[in-house]
């Protein structure tokens, strides 16, 4: 006898507890997509709190090049440390527009200064794949993994890590 | 809640200690004994050609060297913060405590038994800019 699919059936089944419905829902994270340039990035979403989009940021003297300032937050200050500086890139032109994104590890939050935010997504677990074996060596213990994304290859990259390796003065 | 602090600048940033623990400020060209110049106690090259003052404290030591405007302000405990862990990590400039965020722009204080400490110790030796 052959049992057709119908909601009803679904529904039935689910009440009666049966394990016949197996989800074939393969896991996927959502991701922060964004850009420095021509190159694209992405950070895990839960590790980004929000994006800041005018919000002045105040120089401190005795920082590295890397730590652009600080910035008031709805009246919490947070640090805003420059992307670009962290991967080795040049620094952006002056006058272009760019973003900070509010980054929180599980011990720590900054901003990230972004060129630009171009997506949230959720991208599947499974798309994500390994690190070339050519990206380079400063590069691979703060990348998770590289996936496509469009025309983009997008480094997954691991904001844990980077403040980590950020507060021990490691980049 | 609020506190009373001197602000002062030092290569063009702007800090600031709690007034309770300044006796009184002298221009430079008063005899206020010896004079250390703040940056070198922090870690900042001395601008030259500033109008300097001279911040006599009440925990001792020499005069501690400043440039102007000096000014007695009053920061609220809602415009005073700590320093943000990445900033704590990688500041180079010694005597740090906190930050304020008032609407004239960041102010940096300092703690002046760090600082005073440096004067005792092995203070900084400024660079030149």
């Amino acid at each position: 006898m052959t049992t057709e699919a119908s909601l009803e059936r679904i529904l039935s089944l689910r009440q009666e507890g049966s394990g016949e419905i197996v989800s074939v829902d393969e896991p996927a994270v959502k991701l922060v997509i964004v850009s420095l340039g021509d190159q694209w990035f992405a950070f895990h979403g839960e590790r980004i709190r929000e994006v800041l989009a005018e919000a002045p940021v105040f120089f401190l003297p005795g920082c590295p090049p890397s730590l652009e300032g600080v910035v008031n937050v709805r009246g919490d200050i947070e640090s805003v440390i420059r992307l670009r500086s962290i991967l080795g890139l040049p620094a952006m032109a002056d006058g272009i527009s760019s973003r900070i994104l509010l980054g929180q590890a599980s011990a720590m939050r900054s901003g990230v200064r972004v060129d630009r935010v171009e997506d949230v997504v959720d991208v599947l677990e499974s798309a994500i794949q390994p690190l070339p074996p050519t990206t380079p060596d400063h590069l691979q213990p703060i990348m998770l993994g590289v996936f496509t994304f469009g025309d983009h290859v997008v480094h997954l990259l691991d904001l844990e890590r980077i403040f980590e390796d950020y507060r021990a003065g490691l980049r | 809640m609020e506190i009373e602090v001197v602000c002062f600048t030092a290569s063009r940033a702007r800090f600031a200690v709690e007034a309770s623990q300044v006796r009184t400020m002298l221009a430079a060209d008063q005899d206020g004994g010896d004079a250390v110049p703040i940056e070198g106690l922090i870690g900042l090259p001395v601008s030259a050609g500033e109008l300097r003052h001279r911040l006599i404290l009440k925990a001792g030591g020499p005069c501690v060297e400043v440039s102007g405007p000096v000014s007695l302000e009053t920061l609220a405990a809602a415009q005073i913060h700590p320093l943000p862990r990445l900033v704590a990590a990688r500041m180079s400039l010694a005597g740090v405590r906190a930050l304020a965020l008032p609407p004239s722009g960041p102010v940096l204080i300092l703690d002046v038994n760090m600082v005073i400490g440096g004067a005792a110790g092995t203070a900084r030796m400024p660079p030149t800019v």
